[in-house]
């Protein structure tokens, strides 16, 4: 299941942002401080929305660790300005012919009765004015309606979450965010199947001395370890960054429908990025699956323009305008036409 | 590396290849056209992608004005038909005549200006030429043209001003320079009233 247009609305930093034409490889540019990475949480957040946990997820991404000062902050920032007055609204139109729209608004329980919340100014959440609910509410053109909601009272937070919702599996990649166990779990499962060679062949393409990736328990733990072409297999903990990262995306790519990726080139050298870029487009063309990734590095967009189909590709280039944002979108061939006219496309 | 090429001026003109951005560089500096930038799309074939790449480009959205040029090779018709179907191809406005900038409510106002001879077909160099008709050394490339005619060795026609052109500036005290260096170089007058209306088109907005 693919996003062919993705439109969030009063989300985060965003008034209204809207991606069309989405490809199989889809590139987010822009400065600083643009939105790129709130875009990728958008859709994390419209494919997760059945389970509220993904708002927690990528708050410990933002900041680094699981810890949360205030966890009711992590919440009252989906909305744009805090000010929940104005519903979240996140929209994407698939590839199946239908349009799944969640809402995210925020309401005040007091002693029974539900009152859409005034404002953020007015809303003392496990004060006086009682819990007040966080609602995702799912629908789509197939006439499916599901609500996902989370309670933020003085107790803390509650989240009851939605079964078998209809949305892609999502997973988003950023540095030094990995889980070393579920992952070495995810690669006994392929080794198990016969089925890790796109695993090899994803960290090949920063190191072309690995012969091997396998998990080994060490002190009831499995941990994933490298063989190199000689010497002793080696801890995938010690290896580079990049090649952490081949392995984490290549293993995302490989189990789910959508993969977000935050600034790829972090910890790959700019030799490898063309090559990672076809390994990523071979991946996704096997698997089925879309990815979306930021980044600021000249280097990577240019290695983009190389290593990728035309048809394949799509750039988005976030851009602050009047106080908004705006999305400029250029495909593949006109992506190859402004490297090779040098164009600035970041 | 050398980096990336924002845009900066508010407005833009786009020209063929290197030569033709020095030349309207040097044409449009020396004519007091100001927070005016040149880009080259790499050759006719490459327009359209560059065209729909151009809206991407960091600084594109200050852009009030956008003038495409293209030489007119076999027609002027033709050419201006293509250039019009690349701006439609990239979203951006696209103009009704030519040589006339293209209203659009938002983005920039769009212009195509076809360099081409008296025949409307040809090149940048066609109109250069007419602007040193003047000069002493035309009546010699004429007769070189003249020679050649009648040995059979003329190139197309379309491409016949290229070859005048070349003759010419083999004529300078530096001969050799490409049409956009000749230009820097001081063999060409800015001023000359055959570049009337890509200045005026440029600077005014305005060909008449």
């Amino acid at each position: 299941m693919n996003y062919e247009t993705f439109t969030a609305v009063s989300f985060r930093c965003f008034e209204r942002v809207t991606l069309e034409g989405l490809a199989r490889v889809n590139l987010l540019t822009g400065q600083n401080n643009v939105g790129k990475t709130a875009l990728l949480e958008a859709i994390a957040v419209h494919a997760g929305f059945a389970d509220p946990q993904v708002v927690v997820d990528l708050h410990g991404i933002r900041s680094g660790g699981d810890r949360v000062g205030d966890p009711h902050d992590v919440w009252w920032w989906l909305f744009r300005h805090r000010n929940a007055e104005a519903p979240v609204r996140l929209q994407g139109a698939f590839d199946d012919r239908v349009t799944r729209t969640v809402e995210i608004s925020a309401r005040q329980s007091r002693r029974g009765a539900v009152a859409p919340v005034a404002s953020t100014s007015t809303v003392t959440t496990g004060g006086a004015a009682g819990p007040v609910e966080i609602v995702f509410g799912y629908s789509d053109s197939a006439s499916k309606e599901s609500t996902a909601v989370v309670t933020l009272s003085r107790g803390g937070v509650t989240m009851n979450p939605v079964q078998n919702a209809d949305m892609p599996r999502t997973a988003l990649v950023s540095t030094g965010r990995t889980d070393p166990i579920e992952e070495a779990g995810l690669v006994s499962r392929a080794i198990e199947e016969g089925d890790d060679g796109y695993l090899v062949e994803a960290v090949r393409l920063v190191d072309d001395r690995v012969a091997r990736v396998f998990p080994l328990v060490k002190g009831g733990i499995p941990v994933l370890y490298v063989q190199m072409d000689a010497g002793p297999p080696i801890p995938l903990s010690l290896l580079g960054e990049g090649c952490r990262r081949m392995v984490t995306l290549a293993l995302r790519m490989r189990t789910n429908d959508v993969v977000l990726v935050d600034e790829l080139e972090n910890g790959v050298h700019h030799s490898a990025l063309e090559r990672v870029w076809r390994g990523i487009e071979r991946l996704a063309q096997a698997a089925g699956t879309q990815v979306f990734v930021t980044t600021h590095s000249y280097e990577c967009i240019r290695a983009a323009a190389h290593g990728l189909c035309a048809g394949a590709a799509r750039l988005y280039r976030f851009e602050r305008r009047d106080g908004g944002t705006v999305v400029v979108a250029a495909d593949g061939e006109a992506l190859r036409a402004a490297v090779a006219e040098g164009l600035e496309v970041r | 590396m050398t980096a990336p090429l924002s845009i900066s001026g508010r407005v833009l003109v786009l020209g063929e290849g290197r030569d033709e951005q020095r030349f309207f560089s040097w044409l449009l500096g020396a004519t007091g056209c100001a927070d005016v930038q040149v880009l080259e799309y790499g050759g006719k074939n490459n327009l359209g992608a560059f065209l729909k790449a151009l809206p991407s480009v960091t600084g594109f959205s200050n852009v009030a004005r956008l003038v495409v040029t293209r030489d007119a090779d076999e027609s002027a018709a033709s050419a201006f038909q293509s250039a019009c179907s690349g701006l439609r191809s990239a979203g951006l406005p696209v103009p009704t005549e030519l040589g006339v900038l293209g209203g659009a409510d938002a983005g920039p106002r769009v212009a195509v200006h076809i360099l081409c001879g008296d025949e409307g077909l040809g090149a940048l160099e066609d109109v250069v030429l007419r602007a040193v008709a003047g000069d002493p050394a035309t009546a010699c490339v004429d007769a070189l043209v003249a020679c050649l005619a009648d040995r059979g060795a003329l190139p197309v026609r379309h491409r016949l001003g290229k070859a005048k052109l070349q003759a010419w500036l083999a004529s300078r005290e530096r001969p050799g320079l490409q049409l956009g260096e000749a230009a820097q170089a001081g063999y060409l007058d800015a001023t000359s009233a055959v570049f009337g209306d890509l200045v005026r088109l440029v600077r005014d907005g305005d060909a008449q």
